[in-house]
This record gives structure tokens, sequence and C-alpha cells, in this order.
């Protein structure tokens, strides 16, 4: 029987829960409601950001076993919390702008949100999977948001069928697992040595993690992120490139840890070292920032796969440190080109996107395009921003763990990176503008201006003082 | 092992065997003496217009769903009510206090499609 | 400890001052910033004081030795468990010391800049950069590490680049920041070396850890022999480059008088009281590790400063440009300090020659700061560097005169001005250790006084030069600052300054030691008398000496062809015989195969990007083959 004080215990998720349905609610009964939403769905975000501080170094199971709380899950629900903060903040102005002001959007993100946090905290595949679907049913919803346009439906219903298809992969693999041990209990299945040598076993947590692999885009399983990426509202992309590839992450990385297939690192690796390559090279051909920002996100999946074949203790400090820098920059990057996106005038593709635009844009709006020279920085690797310590702390664990050309190997490939965001920053700054320089009105009111801020205090901060973010996470020297 | 899954086979080939014997035991016991208004397509004696694969409205589909939806979660409700009443005080209220929780949430949904027009028609 | 937390202002205030008036600057009325910069620098100046009297009188001495005072230390950078930078603020006496010497003649000059830069573009700009600068140096001389000092090196070096070539758009001044940054930072990378050798032998980059007489750093590397010299010691010899560099010791001087193109204010605060001195500091920081496992480094040390004040001193008796004059004087005076350094012992009485030098560095920073405010307000007078350009001017200068002759006999060591007390305190420790060096330095004390007298006669009496506009004297913003270093030089030198900064923290009693003063003052009247002769009224004598000594006169007025030496090595054989064939493989050979590795890349990129053709059916086809391949993986590996 589940314990009263344990609602207690995870009373971030509820307080999310809580919002996303209470949401629905006040759409129905309040007239206007959007900015009511707007500031409640804040307020409950910053409130579960607050609550979860309370949890750390507090380990437990708790809820029938079925949750489970570690310092390494709050840190990714408190990652996937800020992201999700800078997304509600950077959205309202865009939906307005999109004339898609409703506030399901809200109640969208709050429920996808409560998923992922499910998600992350299960302690049993079964809850996995339901946190997966919450989360993924709203993502096929969001990325499909702008109804009037083609693009948008595009990239929901392709989102949608190969997410299906790969649940069903998902499905079968907990299938065997549960086949082979009789129980979906993460805690139980770990728990018998026997069973982690078994073909079936293997297999069915293969396929889990295939599923996986596939929700934060690695090669040969990124295929869908550059269509549904372009396609998704602007924001929405954003959202998609950081927060659910967190989520993914942080549900399926204690799963590989404590698998532990060793023997399988050189898998690992050699999907990291595709997914860099392929992100990165695809990357350079791209003449539209949504489509580049999409590669550079299946680059960063790259990135993040060298830390988990590193499988050592330092692999999960690496992996967090990353991801929190990297939703700094990914989402300010995408927020920038949400700004800088035209005002919907029923057509059906996204104007302002492509590459030619953003030229001059250092004469034309000086203040944004330093913002966006920061992320571009940040996500080149470049000190002092948050994405160099990102890359650092990885590359350092791949090293630790013996794996000294993964790490050569993703610096050669960062490299290419390199060149292309630099190619962003040389079109703003040294680019003649083709643009009128008049013509771009650009007014601070707009939310993704205060989105953008802190996506720069983050990045700049976490670049300036690393050891700020373990000693905020309580992580131990290992 | 395996033999406790006998009787579900069994109950699987009796049901599939019932449904195809029954429909071509019609077709073959029947008498069969077609005409050419007996082929056409029955639309009450009106004369069929275009194509049977018709768009519908979207407003079928969406009383479809909910449908199932409410359907399913009634369908929920059926072993917590036979169960209820077997256990003790303290299972008992805790029993009620889940399903509420359940109930008060589907409730939420409910009136959100009631207030969103959702089973409106027109 | 607790008590000090408040310095912590010291180093967040400049900066915020920093980041306001270069931030903010463009949009504020030019007075304001200027203001502002006063007004933050006085804040400083007063926490400053606070420090030093609540560390020398009342809480600093803990049975009857000076400590080290760790006020703060972060954790700033980590790298692993072992290597890791810290950042923080350390107080001993000669940090304190510093703070003092920093926060006075840095307000002195903001103040002073108010009257002199007026006129000038770029006010606001010029403000952010003094506050850069006095923050940069503050940060270095409160380091608590030698990574710390590291960092703040570049810094003070980097803002100084942006003062010397405050007029940017004057090519010389160009050329002079780019040589004063190129000398410097050539310089620095055997600091960088040195600090990395250093850290390596012993293991940490703490000054705490590192000049703890009973811990492990002082033996550290001294049984690892290269060359003949133990390794510590070429560690501290390496570090020792740095600081020639800094200090502009010979033959890294040659930035320096270059650096003169800077606002005069500017070398007032960097090239004659505060960043110079910096290689003196970081020497005196390391002491007990120069004096008790690398003698010989110290050794080289007294003998690179001898020989550099003797050479500067030289040089300076035929410039005729009176700011560059004042460069060699500051080089001779920091020669000086080093050989200071250079003949101290450790501990008690044998260490005088390290509170001489420190002293010396005390006195000097205000007497040389005077000096180049009271040049600042003559060419603010007469609008000309060149000497040949003056005279006869104590009559439309007054304070200008009575100041700059005051800083003059300090300078000199002509009592009871503070330099003779400094520099006696020099000459008595050199005398204990090496009597040739004694006579050399006294030669060089003689020296001094006379190039310096050479400057006051030649500016203020000598012929009676007619000026296109009649010179008067300037603002009060500018007469201030001149009035009160000037009582500053004249007085500093009462200090007994043996009972507060000693190399190990103990105070002892020194004394005037007659024996040396007497001739010491004697040589310095010399060297006065001399150049009264020659320079008092306008005559042909000077010239005549000059023609008597021909071709020598020649060498030294080219300062021995050093910077065309210097050219000779940089164009004609490194550039020519070096880089010109490095730059023809590199722009050939490596960027030919970085582009052809780039082009190809693009190409490779361009052809596979069709691979995405946004057909579902083709995504789900490699998405299935792949898992096909991973498990087939699977199999592969469990197999063997």
């Amino acid at each position: 029987m589940i314990q009263i004080k344990d609602l207690l215990e995870v009373l971030p998720l509820l307080i999310i829960a809580f919002s996303a349905i209470f949401i629905l609610l006040l759409e129905v009964s309040i007239k206007k409601s959007e900015t009511v939403i707007f500031g409640f769905s804040l307020i409950a975000i910053l409130a579960a950001i607050a609550t979860s501080f309370n949890y750390f170094n507090k380990e437990m199971i708790i809820f029938n076993q079925f949750l489970r709380i570690s310092n390494a899950s709050l840190t990714f629900s408190v990652i996937i919390l800020i992201s999700m903060l800078i997304t509600v903040i950077a959205s309202k102005s865009y939906i307005e702008k999109e004339n898609v002001n409703f506030g399901e959007y809200y109640s969208m993100l709050l429920f996808a949100l409560m998923g992922m946090m499910l998600m992350i905290f299960a302690n049993d595949i079964l809850i996995i999977f339901i946190g997966l679907e919450l989360m993924s049913v709203c993502f096929y919803v969001l990325a499909g948001f702008l109804r009037l346009r083609q693009k948008s439906n595009e990239s929901a219903l392709k989102y949608f069928l190969l997410g299906a298809f790969m649940t069903g992969f998902i499905l079968y693999g907990i299938a065997l697992i549960y086949g082979i041990t009789g129980t979906t209990n993460l805690t139980l299945i770990f728990s018998d040595a026997k069973v982690l040598t078994n073909y079936v076993f293997i297999i069915g947590t293969a396929l889990l993690i295939i599923g996986f692999m596939f929700k934060i885009g690695v090669f040969p399983f990124h295929m869908w992120i550059p269509d549904v990426y372009d396609g998704a509202p602007t924001v929405v992309s954003g959202m998609l490139s950081t927060a659910g590839k967190i989520a993914a992450v942080g549900t399926i990385l204690p799963i590989i840890l404590a698998v532990n297939i060793l023997n399988f690192k050189i898998i690992f690796s050699v999907a990291a070292v595709a997914t860099m390559l392929y992100g990165n090279v695809i990357a350079l051909a791209q003449t539209n920032i949504k489509r580049l920002l999409a590669y550079s996100s299946i680059a960063s999946a790259g990135y993040i796969f060298v830390g988990v074949a590193s499988m050592n203790e330092f692999a999960l400090r690496g992996i967090a440190y990353y991801l929190i820098a990297y939703t700094f920059m990914q989402l300010g990057a995408f927020i920038i080109v949400a700004m800088l996106e035209k005002k919907d005038d029923g057509s059906r593709d996204y104007k302002n996107v492509d590459l030619d635009f953003y030229k001059g844009l250092g004469k034309r709006n000086p203040v944004i395009a330093t913002f966006m020279t920061f992320f571009l920085f940040s996500l080149a690797g470049i000190p002092p921003f948050a994405g160099f310590w990102g890359k650092y702390y990885l590359f350092f664990a791949a090293i630790k763990s013996n794996q000294i050309w993964l790490a050569v190997v993703a610096i050669l490939l960062s490299l290419i990176g390199v060149y292309y965001y630099l190619k962003i920053i040389v079109y703003m700054w040294f680019s003649e503008s083709l643009e009128p320089v008049s013509e771009e009105k650009f007014s601070f009111s707009d939310t993704g201006f205060a989105a953008t801020v802190l996506a720069v205090i983050g990045t700049i901060l976490f670049g300036v003082d690393p050891n700020l973010f373990f000693s905020l996470f309580k992580f131990v020297t290992p | 092992m395996l033999e406790s899954y006998i009787p579900i086979i069994i109950i699987l080939i009796i049901s599939v065997l019932f449904a195809v014997v029954n429909v071509n035991l019609s077709s073959l016991l029947g008498p069969s003496r077609p005409n050419k208004e007996k082929l056409s397509t029955y639309e009450s004696g009106i004369e069929p217009v275009g194509t049977a694969h018709e768009r519908f409205s979207v407003k079928f589909y969406m009383v479809a769903v909910l449908f199932i939806l409410f359907d399913i979660e009634v369908v929920f409700l059926y072993p917590w009510a036979v169960s209820f009443i077997g256990l003790d005080q303290l299972k008992m209220m805790y029993s009620f206090i889940s399903v509420s929780v359940f109930i008060i949430i589907l409730l939420v949904g409910y009136i959100y499609v009631i207030r969103k027009g959702a089973l409106n028609w027109d | 400890m607790e008590g000090y937390t408040f310095t912590l202002l010291i180093p967040l205030i400049l900066f915020a001052t920093f980041l306001l008036i270069g931030l903010a600057g463009g949009k504020l009325k030019p007075i304001i910033s200027g203001i502002t910069g006063v007004v933050s620098l006085s804040v400083v100046s007063i926490i400053s004081y606070i420090t030093a009297y609540d560390y020398f009188f009342v809480n600093g001495k803990v049975d009857g030795v000076f400590g080290k005072i760790i006020v703060y230390d972060a954790e700033w950078l980590r790298f692993t468990d072992s290597l890791f930078i810290k950042m923080g603020i350390l107080l001993d006496p000669i940090s304190v010391m510093m703070l003092v010497v920093i926060s006075t003649v840095s307000l002195m000059v903001h103040i002073y800049s108010l009257g002199y830069m007026h006129n000038e573009g770029g006010f606001s700009r010029y403000y952010s950069f003094l506050s850069l600068f006095t923050f940069a140096m503050m940060g270095l001389v409160i380091s608590t590490n030698i990574f710390q000092t590291y960092i703040f090196w570049e810094l003070v070096g980097v803002s100084s680049y942006l003062l010397i070539g405050f007029y940017y758009n004057r090519p010389s001044a160009v050329a002079a920041a780019k040589k004063a940054f190129i000398v410097t930072r050539f310089a620095d990378l055997g600091f960088l070396i040195g600090i990395l050798l250093l850290s390596s032998l012993t293991g940490t980059f703490d000054f705490v850890e590192l000049t703890n007489v009973n811990g492990s750093a002082i033996t550290a590397g001294s049984s690892v022999l290269f060359m003949g010299l133990s390794s510590m010691t070429w560690a501290l010899i390496l570090v020792f480059i740095g600081c020639a560099g800094k200090s502009a010791m010979f033959p890294l001087h040659i930035w320096l008088p270059d650096a003169m193109e800077g606002p005069t204010p500017v070398s007032a605060l960097i090239h004659a009281a505060t960043m110079v001195v910096a290689g003196v500091y970081l020497v005196a920081r390391l002491f007990p590790l120069y004096a008790l496992s690398a003698p010989v480094a110290l050794e080289m040390i007294a003998y690179v400063g001898a020989f550099t004040s003797m050479f500067a001193a030289i040089i300076a008796c035929t410039q005729t440009d009176i700011k560059r004059v004042l460069a060699f004087s500051t080089i001779s005076q920091i020669g000086i300090m080093m050989v200071g350094l250079g003949v101290s012992g450790y501990a008690a009485e044998t260490g005088l020659g390290f509170t001489a030098s420190m002293f010396h560095l005390f006195t000097h920073a205000m007497f040389k700061a005077l000096l180049f405010l009271g040049a600042g307000a003559v060419i603010h007078a007469v609008h000309t560097n060149e000497i040949s350009g003056m005279g006869g001017l104590r009559k439309y200068l007054p304070v200008t005169h009575i100041t700059f002759l005051v800083a003059c006999l300090a300078i000199s060591g002509i009592p009871p001005f503070s330099g003779f007390f400094s520099k006696d305190e020099i000459l008595v420790a050199v005398k204990e250790k090496d009597s040739f060096l004694f006579y050399f330095e006294s030669i060089v004390s003689g020296l001094s006084a006379f190039y310096m007298f050479r400057l006051y006669f030649g500016i203020f009496w000598n012929r009676n030069t007619t000026y296109e506009h009649t010179p008067h004297e300037a603002g009060m913003s500018m007469k201030i600052p001149l009035i009160i270093l000037a009582i500053l030089a004249a007085v500093t030198g009462f200090i007994p300054f043996s009972e507060f900064v000693t190399s190990d923290g103990i105070p002892f009693i020194s004394h005037i030691h007659w024996d040396i003063a007497i001739p010491a003052t004697i040589v310095g009247l010399i060297g006065i008398t001399a150049a009264f002769i020659f320079y008092k009224k306008e005559s042909d004598l000077s010239d005549k000496a000059a023609a008597s000594l021909g071709g020598f006169y020649n060498t030294v007025h080219k300062k021995f062809y050093i910077d065309e030496i210097y050219i000779f090595v940089t164009k004609k054989i490194i550039f020519n015989m070096v880089s010109t064939p490095v730059a023809w493989f590199d722009r050939n050979v490596v960027d030919g195969t970085m582009n052809g590795i780039a082009s190809v890349t693009n190409f490779v990129s361009e052809k596979i990007k069709r691979f995405q053709s946004g057909q579902l059916q083709q995504y789900a086809f490699v998405m299935v083959t792949g898992m096909i391949i991973i498990i087939a993986l699977i199999f592969y590996f469990l197999k063997n």
C-alpha cells in the first residue's frame, strides 16, 4: 500500500501533474485565460524547481517501489524543469505571433513535463513506458500545434509514425525482459546477476536502449530529427531537442550503467562516432538554420554518447554537465530563431529561417546577434562558455575509461562543428545585410528576450564557474 | 506451464470457428439468385451516388474516441467495485480515495470536453 | 581570518567601476566618468588604509611575527583532484604595503588626470582602463597562489597595452603598445614555464605552502641537476625572466622608454610606481624560495640588477626627452631594488636587503610618481617633451618647480628626503655582502643625482626660453596631487620600515649607518654640483663635454644600439631566415592540407545530404537495418 507520506516525497511531480490538469479547468472556466495560464505554469515550474532541492542526498525507493529518487534523477529532472521554464517563457510571444494562443499549449507542455519526470524517477519499466508515452503523445501534438502550417502537420505525422514504430520495439524489449525475469521492477531485475548474462535478457535490454536511442537521436535512429525539428514550431523544436533528449538520457543512463554491458562499450563508441560524424558533416551543407540546429543536436547526441560509452563514474558528471550547458545554448539558439521568425501570414512554411537572413544581423540587431554569438560559441565549445566545460568533462570521462581514441576522434569531429557555428557568426557580423536595415522592428517586450537572457546567464555562469554546477547538484568528487 | 494456456487456445479456436462457420454457412445453405437490383448498394431505394469512401466529419471520430475513452475508464471500475466489499476498513478507505482521485481526473477531462463543446453536434 | 573580509571589496569595487564606466561610459558626460573613477578609488584607498592600519598596528602581529593571513580563498577551477586553481586574498606585510602604494598613487593619478586629460577624447575609455589596470594590479598583489598572480599579471599586461596605446591614432603609440606587449609576453613565456616547473616540483601553486620555510617546497627539486644547477634554481630563474620583462631589466628593458608614448599620468601610474615593480614584488613574494633553495638565482638577480642600474643611469644622462630620462631613471632605480633583493639573506638582520628593497620600492613609488606628474605638468604647460624647448620655467610654474625639486632631492638621496633613507639601507646591505657592488651602486647613485638635476636645471633654470603661449600653472586637480606626493616624498623616509616589512615577518630595528650615509650623500652632492656646473646657466659646457666623448656619447645617446640589435635579430635573422620559410610551409603545405580536408568534407556533406530524403519508409528502413546490425553485433560479442 502506498504511504501518504510518499506523496510528499514526490512533491515536484505532484505540482506539475496537478497544474497540468488544473490548467484544463482554467482554460474552460475563464475567458481570455491565456495570460493567467502562462503565469500559472511559470509558478508551477518554479515551485517544482524550488521543491526539488529538498530531496538531494536522500536516496530512496517509494510508491510500492515504483519510483526511485536519487541525486542523478533529481539533477536530470531539474535540468528538464529549467529547460521547460525557459521554453514556457519564450512560448508566450511565439504562440501569440503564430496565432495559436491557446491555453492547451501550456497544458501540453506540462503534461509532457510530467511524463518526462515520471520516466526519470521510474523504478519500474512499466512506469517508464507510461511516462514515455505521456511525453511522446504530448510531443506529437506540440509538433503539429501550428495546425494551418503544412510543415508543422508533416512534422507531427512523421514524428508520430516513427515514434509509434519505435514504441513497438520498446514494448517488445520490455516483454522480453519481463519474460526472463518475471518482474518489471528495476531493482529486482538488476539484483539477479545471473539474469544479466542471459541472451534473451540482453536482447530485450538492447531493444529498450535502442528505443531510447531513437528519442535521443543517435545514429542510425536519428533520421526523424531534421524533419521534425524543421517543421515543428520553433520554440517546440528547442524544447524537443533539449528537454526531450535529457529525459531520454536521464532514463536510460542508469539502466545502461546498471546492466553494465562492458563488452558492448565498443558498440556505443561506434554509435557515438557515427552520430557525431553524421551530424557535424551534414550540418555543413545546411542552408536553413532550423535544420542546421537539428543536425547540431544530432552531433550533440553523439557527444552525449561519448559519455555513455565511457561507462565510468565520470560519465554521469560529464553527461549531466553537458546537458545543462546544452539546455542553455541550444534552447537559447532556437529561441532566437523563433524571435526572428516572421509573423504568421498564412503561409505554409516558416519565413526568415534561412542562413542568408542572418547576414548582417550584427548591424540590424546587435543585442540579439551578440546573444546568438554567445550561444554559438558555447555550442562550438569555446571557453569561457558552458559548452566548453560540457565537452571537457565528457571527453575527460572517455579518456579516463581508456578510450583515448574516442576522445581524440570526438575532438576532431567537434572541430567540424566549430566551422559551421563560426560560419553563422561570420554571417552575422561580417557579411553585408541582404535585408534593409530598418525594416526589422524588435521589441524587448517579446518574452523570448527574457528567455534568451536567462539562457545567456546560464551559458556564461556555468562557463565561468564550472564547480557551481557540481556543488549545486551535490555531486561527489569521484 | 503451457498447459494452463490450453483452455484459452480452445476458446480462441471455438470463437474463430464460430464466426467463420456461421458466415460461410449462411451463404452455403441459403439460396443464391442475384440480379442487378440486388447487387447494387442498399441506399434505402435511392440511387447510389459517388464512392463509398466518403470523408466523414471529424465529429464522428470525436464522439467515437471520447466514447472509447470513457468506456474503458469505466471498465476499470468493475473489478474495483467487485473487490471493494471484501476489503477491511482501512483498505476500503484507501481504495475509495484512490478511485476518487481517478474519477476526479476523469471528471476534469469530462468537464473540459463538455465546455469545449466537443460533443455539440452543430 | 574573519576580520578582513572587507578587503574583498577592493577588487570588487574596482572591477565594478571598470564595468560601469566601460559599459555606460559612452553615454555619460566625460566628467562624470572621471568623478566616478576618483570616488571609487578614494573608497578603495580608504579600505586599503584601514587594512594597513589594522594589519600593522592591531591584528597583524601574532607573537611578534607578521604572519600571512588568508582572507578568502575559493576554488575557481578544478581540473582534477590534485590540480586546481584558487582565487583569493592574501595579506602579509608586502601585499598590504603594495595595497597602500597602489591605491595612493592610483588615486593621485585619477585626480591628476581630471585636469590633465580633460581636453582629450575618450575620457571615459581612459578612466575605465585606469580602473581595469588598478583592479588587475590589486588582484596581482593580493594573490594567494602563483597561478592567480599569472592571470592578473597578464591582465596587467593587457591593460597597460590599452593605456600605452591610448592615442591609438598615433602610429608611434600603437607601435610602442605593441612593443611593450610583445616584449613582456615573450618574458612571460619564461614565467609560465617557470610556474609549471615550480608547481611540478613542489606540487602546489600556493604561496603559503611555497614559502613555508619548514615546508617541503623549499627542498623540492634541489637534487635534480640540469646543466650544473638544481631544477629549482632553473624554475626560479625562469620566473625571474618574467619579472625581468615586467620590471624592464636588461636586456628586456627596451619597451619601457617607448611606453612613454602613453598619456603622462599613465606613465606615472604604470611605468613608475606599480606595474614595473611587479617583478620586484614577485621576487619578494617568493623570497624564501630564492634565498633558501636557489642562492645562485638570487646572485644572478643582484648582478642583472646592478648592471641594469648602471646601464640605464648612463643612458639617462644623454636623453633629451624628459619622459625618457625618467623612464631610464626608473629602470635604473628598479635595478637598485633588484640589487637590494639579490644581496639579501633570509631572516632577521641579514634580511636587511629585502627590507631596504621594499622600502625603496615604497619611497620610489612616491617620488617617481611625483616626477612623472611634475613632468606632465611641464609638458602640459609648454606642449613639448624635449628638454631643449624648456628653460627658466621656475617663474611660471612655482608649484611644479618646488615639488619637482623635492622629488629630485629625494631620488638623489639627500637627507632628510625619503630616498636618502631607503637608498642608504640598500647600500648598507650591499656593503655587507659585496664591496664591489657597493662601489658600483654608489656610482649609480651619483649618476642618478646628476641626471635628475640635469633635468631639473634644464627645465626650470638654464636659458630664458621665450614661449609662444605664456606657460601657466595647471588647475587645482593637478596641483593637489603634486603637493600631496611632494609631502609624501619628503616624509615617508622617516617610517621605520624594518619594524613592519621584513623577509621573515619578524620586525627588527635598523639604524642609519652614518659611515655609509655620509659618503653616499657626498656622492649625490657631487652629482648635483656637476649638473649645476653644466646646466644651471645656458652654456656650451655640456655640448663640449659631449663632443669630447665623441663616439661613446653617441653610442650612449642611441641607448647602446640595443633596439637596433633587437631589430636586426628579429627582422634579419628570425623573420628572414626562419619565419619566411616556415610561413611558406604553413601557407602551402599545412593550409593546403587543411583546405583540402575542408573542401572534401563540404563535398561529402553535399553528397550525403540527399540521404535525408524526407521519406518515412526510408527512415524506418534505416532504423530497422541499424537495429538488426546492432543485435547482430551483440550476438557477435556474446559469442566471443
